[in-house]
């Protein structure tokens, strides 16, 4: 019942215009009905006395009828389109603005065909309720009902064989619904099935054919799509089984009807005008009842539709701006741990992280897949929120800031780059869309890319992404950093950002940053030596704890963990330090 | 703003009609072409049946007006008879047809999707995955119509048209002529109206279309959007891409909503004008019978809704023409990469590569790989360095055949690459590459993949030598945690040791990592280099790696610079080559530690 209520609801602002719809279909429904007198009189009044004159006015009533239904059910149908489009409008931005606000947290859990289909298919179901759904209930009520009252001035013994049928019919509809409801179903989700394998064949195509796998995937597809035929087959049968008794079933009622009229014609209780027109009632009357199961289907189904979408709406935000939020006075890139403890569905992801960080400092977070890092500097832009300490940026709590000047004072090169099909201008423009190309040159120069993207034939027009031209690993990492150097940012963030990129570029891409970003404050986590023994503050992680901080030089002495990595990767220190490396 | 949807537009929707290839579609419906004849026949007895279900109640009314009753409960026996008939046509003619369109586009799909798992690295390089998607599910989907129902029952649609008029013409062919004048209004409406309500559905569809695709993006693109905080721009753009779908809508409604009325009044108009005709005409010397006047005034009711079929079935030929052409598209792109007739099959090898003056271009014009020639010994680790776009992963590639040389010789262990067959060359051979791509399904499946036969226990072996069994056992369902490519809760490092895991369980006898170790951290890495140290006795590999400590041990280091190898030698040998390429890398990563902060 809430769930209708809050359907309607998202009709109110219309409601002048559906009553009008209300009004002008009744009066469609109205030349429906009154046309079988016409006909009637044609074959009473007019042939028998070859009356042209009332013929004339027949003739005229008819065509009248006709431009009033016409007139009537054109504007009904633009008028509530009008209506269903805007609903549709205001739901799909409006969910559209409200998933922008969803933490990442959301995105880690729902999946985003899901989302997808709730935002398409469940808001189509709504709009063919509004714009289809509601016209049809009505229509076939009062079709139904104002043709058995027209029908039993003219017979009631007619009427009531007739409605002899009409619950038969009703019957048969419904359980056809019932039968092939589940047969529908089985053939969605056996089509979402091999949609998905597919879709996995081709996205993970290089995997396919590098272990010649190729019979293997050709079997389990024709076995998916096998099954799809069968489905389909399925659905077929149950229809070839229903529709045909269906169909039957309403094209007896005129026969029938005829033959209880024609007894009553010839005994003289009816005249033939009067059979002929009720004739043209037989369908006002059979319809509704074909179409029943139809209407309690598809009202279910908008039902659902609007409850999955409803529960979307209502996914409040964990992360929200306080009402009185501040803005730091200064973006300048102080950050403060303080006894930060956070965990990630039910399970402890960061444990007492205490450290601080100087505008201008470069911060290196290391460890094991899985010890934390990125979840540590997810914190910083407020992307969760922590569970018990604080992180300060500027000197004031993350969740006493204003989100949005927050997340722009910071540069984030996520460990999974993410480029839009679009341009490679626009792609790094992304924060800054009003930036102009000079900038978008600079900072592809700071991030090394300007070699190979001079090199595309369309240069920086290139459009990338899914839909566009493929770019290496490298390239897109390159990419994402001139993207997140573009904003300027007092906070840059490299989470494992140049993995794909080779040394000799990794150390130009360096020496460029710390050029352009003089006095900004840098987050990296790296698992490479080099990338890291710069940063002021090293802090080495494990299983969510510090277990070790300092800069290169504190650590190496310490020979502890850190030590240990350095060892791996510079097997040779020894020789290096006789050198007279800087150890 | 509205960049971010230019390219979207840009696939067709419609083709002018192609004989050929509509009859090599066809040819998949050739197995069923006893369904369709007998379909056929059925479809013509139910077309008939309803027909002179029709004209039976005119001789009823005829019946009536003269009060013969015993004819007329004969006619209403006739009514119910071929209802009867009527709906078991129907029954059959269904599964029938049904069961012939479906199955051949079940054939079509697997012909698709077979073609496709047979064609080389270098299609796949110039089309999204996504693309190639929608033709092997959507563009199969939207030949079912003209399979399943089209074809024929626009033949039965054309039939039933010329008994319609005979009978018509032959009950009174004066009314008949008269009722005709509302064809050319009928036509107006039907192919004109129509064809403008095409066209602006298909803006409908390609506004929307475009909307699916920026949503999907912008979905999976939310956390780039929440940290760059272009939400509001993001917002405005769906908003004016949703305000193009409202107005194209709107526009097709317009015209769409026009249709029925008009053809109301269409029919209206030659209902009144066949009474007016009629009447004058029953009581002239004509004696034209009521039931006669009635018939007509049915049967032209039953004009249109043919008429309509065929204006459909048009349209649907035309946008089926497009579906068609990008499916024989695919069809027809021959494999570059194909077994050769007189191929053998490789013989277990012992993993020696050899290149032989190898040259290498993708396009034909610009050449990746010149001249390229060295020999590997069996169970040497290879490691390929070398600056970003120099060729390394090209010549990896061209081992495990991807793609074809184009000038000299790749052998393994003396046979060409492409003298043998690919399955049993590939099936010797493990190749990781950078992007690590992960199944949905559970991790087991996932590692189970490189040995489709792999028992439980090879699977956790595998895992524990790559050091992947402590994380994965750490999860809540350990080996029966789903998994999947985009959402998942798995880190990079996470899924390249589960890749890893999948190509040591292949068993190869060469391996091949392009860069496959690039997200896992160091200390791990080690520790698989120590197991895989065991593990590749006898084994030959390549290893490609920015990281030094992965490439120090390799047997032979290959610098690969512009296209050729500018040096070769064991780490020891290249380091001290004064000026050499490799000396220079090697002080790139020493440099950091040399500079001070």
């Amino acid at each position: 019942m809430d769930i209708i209520k809050r359907l309607c609801g998202l009709m109110a602002p219309y409601r002048k215009k559906i009553f009008l719809c209300a009004l002008l279909q009744t009066c469609v429904i109205l030349t429906r009905l009154v046309a079988p007198f016409l006909t009637r009189t044609i074959i009473n009044d007019v042939i028998p006395n070859t009356d042209l004159n009332l013929l004339f006015y027949v003739s005229a009533g008819l065509l009248g009828l006709v431009l009033v239904r016409g007139l009537s059910t054109y504007v009904r149908s633009l008028t509530l389109e009008r209506v269903s489009q805007n609903v549709v409008y205001d739901l799909r931005t409006g969910l559209y603005a409200h998933m922008e606000e969803l933490p990442y947290s959301f995105y880690d859990h729902n999946r985003i065909g899901e989302i997808m289909s709730r935002m398409t298919s469940d808001i189509e179901g709504i709009r063919s309720l509004i714009a289809g759904g509601l016209v049809t209930l009505y229509d076939n009520a009062l079709n139904f009902i104002g043709a058995l009252v027209f029908l039993s001035f003219m017979s009631w013994k007619l009427m009531l064989s007739l409605l002899v049928f009409a619950p038969i019919i009703a019957i048969v509809a419904w359980q056809f619904k019932k039968r092939i409801r589940p047969a529908f179903v089985a053939t969605r989700e056996q089509n979402a099935v091999l949609n998905t394998r597919t879709q996995e064949n081709l996205a993970g195509m290089r995997v396919v054919k590098a272990f010649a796998r190729e019979p293997y995937e050709s079997e389990q597809f024709e076995m998916d799509n096998r099954k799809l035929l069968s489905c389909h087959l399925n659905a077929t049968w149950i229809w070839s089984n229903f529709v045909p008794v269906m169909e039957l079933l309403s094209s007896l009622c005129t026969p029938v009807m005829l033959m209880v009229g024609a007894a009553m014609v010839f005994s003289g209780e009816m005249d033939l005008g009067t059979l002929i027109a009720i004739n043209g009632y037989v369908w006002l009357i059979v319809n509704p009842m074909r179409n029943l199961a139809n209407i309690v289907n598809m009202l279910t189904q908008a039902v659902t539709s609007a409850e999955k979408l409803f529960y979307y709406i209502d996914f409040g935000s964990s992360i929200r701006e306080k009402a009185d939020a501040k803005e730091p006075e200064k973006h300048e890139g102080r950050v403060e741990f303080d006894h930060v403890d956070f965990s990630y569905g039910g399970e402890d992801v960061l444990k007492n992280i205490t450290f601080s960080v100087e505008p201008g400092q470069t911060v290196a977070v290391m460890g094991a897949t899985g010890a934390g890092k990125s979840s540590l500097i997810l914190l910083l832009g407020r992307f969760y929120d922590v569970h018990k300490g604080s992180v300060k940026v500027d000197g004031i709590d993350v969740r006493d800031q204003k989100l949005k000047p927050l997340r722009r004072s910071i540069g984030y090169v996520p460990q999974e780059t993410f480029l839009f099909s679009d341009t490679l201008e626009d792609n790094i423009r992304f924060g800054r869309p009003d930036e102009t190309h000079d900038r978008v040159v600079r900072a592809a120069n700071v991030a090394q890319a300007t070699e190979f993207i001079d090199h595309m034939p369309q240069g920086y027009e290139t459009i990338v992404g899914e839909r566009g031209i493929g770019l290496s690993g490298g390239q897109k990492q390159r990419v994402a950093i001139a993207r997140a150097v573009l904003i300027n940012p007092s906070i840059l963030v490299m989470d494992d950002s140049t993995s794909a990129v080779d040394m000799e570029t990794e150390y130009e891409i360096q020496k460029q940053l710390k050029e352009v970003l003089k006095n900004r404050t840098t987050f990296i986590i790296a698992h490479r030596i080099s990338s890291v023994k710069n940063a002021d503050l090293i802090l080495v992680l494990k299983d969510g704890q510090i277990v070790e901080r300092g800069t290169h030089r504190e650590l190496l002495k310490r020979e502890g963990v850190y030590y240990g990595m350095v060892q791996d990767q510079y097997r040779d220190l020894k020789s290096v330090m006789a050198k007279g490396g800087a150890f | 703003m509205a960049r971010m949807l230019r390219q979207i537009d840009d696939e067709v929707l419609e083709r002018p009609f192609n004989k050929g290839q509509f009859l090599r579609l066809l040819s998949y419906m050739k197995p069923y072409r006893k369904n369709v004849a007998l379909a056929l026949v059925l479809m013509i007895i139910s077309s008939l049946c309803s027909l002179a279900s029709t004209f039976l109640l005119s001789d009823a009314v005829d019946a009536l007006e003269n009060h013969a009753s015993d004819l007329i409960y004969k006619y209403l026996a006739g009514m119910i008879i071929t209802a009867v008939i009527g709906a078991i046509c129907v029954r059959y003619r269904v599964r029938l047809m049904d069961t012939a369109g479906r199955k051949a586009l079940a054939t079509l799909r697997e012909d698709l999707f077979n073609h496709i798992q047979g064609l080389s690295f270098s299609f796949f390089d110039t089309r999204s995955a996504g693309k190639i998607l929608v033709r092997v599910i959507n563009d199969v989907n939207s030949l079912n119509d003209l399979f399943t129902n089209g074809i024929v029952n626009v033949l039965v649609d054309c039939l039933t048209l010329v008994i319609l008029l005979i009978i018509m013409l032959a009950v009174n062919w004066q009314l008949t002529l008269v009722s005709m004048c509302i064809m050319p209004l009928l036509m107006l409406i039907l192919f004109r109206l129509k064809r403008v309500m095409r066209k602006r559905w298909q803006r409908v569809r390609l506004k929307t279309s475009s909307m699916n695709g920026y949503l999907h993006e912008s979905l999976s693109g939310m956390r780039v959007t929440e940290a760059f905080v272009r939400e509001d721009e993001n917002l405005e753009t769906f908003e004016n891409v949703n305000d193009d779908i409202r107005t194209t809508w709107m526009k097709a409604i317009q015209v769409n909503n026009a249709f029925w009325p008009a053809l109301d009044l269409t029919g209206t108009i030659g209902t009144v004008l066949v009474y007016n005709v009629g009447i004058r005409m029953m009581k002239s010397a004509a004696k034209l019978p009521l039931s006669n006047l009635l018939l007509i005034t049915w049967y032209l009711g039953r004009f249109w809704e043919p008429l309509n079929t065929l204006s459909n079935f048009y349209n649907n030929v035309l946008s089926a023409m497009a579906s068609m052409e990008r499916i024989f598209e695919i069809m027809d792109t021959p494999s570059d990469i194909q077994d050769k007739p007189d191929a053998i099959d490789l013989p277990p090898i012992t993993g020696r590569v050899d290149f032989d003056n190898v040259t290498f271009s993708y396009d034909g014009e610009k050449t990746v790989l010149k001249d390229v020639s060295f020999t590997v010994q069996p169970g040497q680790t290879i490691a390929l360095v070398g600056p970003t776009g120099a060729g390394k992963s090209t010549v990896v590639n061209l081992i495990s055949r991807f793609y074809d040389v184009t000038g000299g010789a790749v052998l393994l262990d003396g046979h060409d690459v492409r003298d043998v067959k690919l399955r049993t060359l590939r099936e010797q051979m493990s190749v990781m590459m950078q992007d690590s791509f992960i199944f949905s399904g559970t991790i087991m499946d996932n590692i189970r993949y490189g040995k489709l036969d792999a028992t439980d226990e090879e699977v956790i072996q595998a895992a524990k030598t790559v050091h992947a069994h402590d994380f994965i056992m750490q999860m809540e369902k350990g080996y029966m945690t789903e998994v999947n490519e985009r959402g998942s809760s798995l880190s990079v490092g996470q899924k390249q040791l589960i890749s890893f895991a999948r190509a040591l369980l292949n068993d190869p006898k060469i391996l091949i990592l392009d860069e496959a170790t690039s997200s896992i951290d160091t200390h791990t890495e080690i520790l698989i280099q120590k197991a895989l140290d065991e593990l590749l006795k006898g084994r030959t590999s390549f290893v490609i790696a920015h990281r030094l400590s992965t490439i120090r041990n390799a047997d032979c280091i290959m610098v690969v610079q512009d296209g050729h190898i500018a040096e070769r030698g064991t780490h020891d040998e290249l380091i001290k080559k004064e000026g050499g390429h490799y000396r220079a890398l090697c002080d790139a990563q020493y440099r950091f530690l040399l500079e001070d902060a």
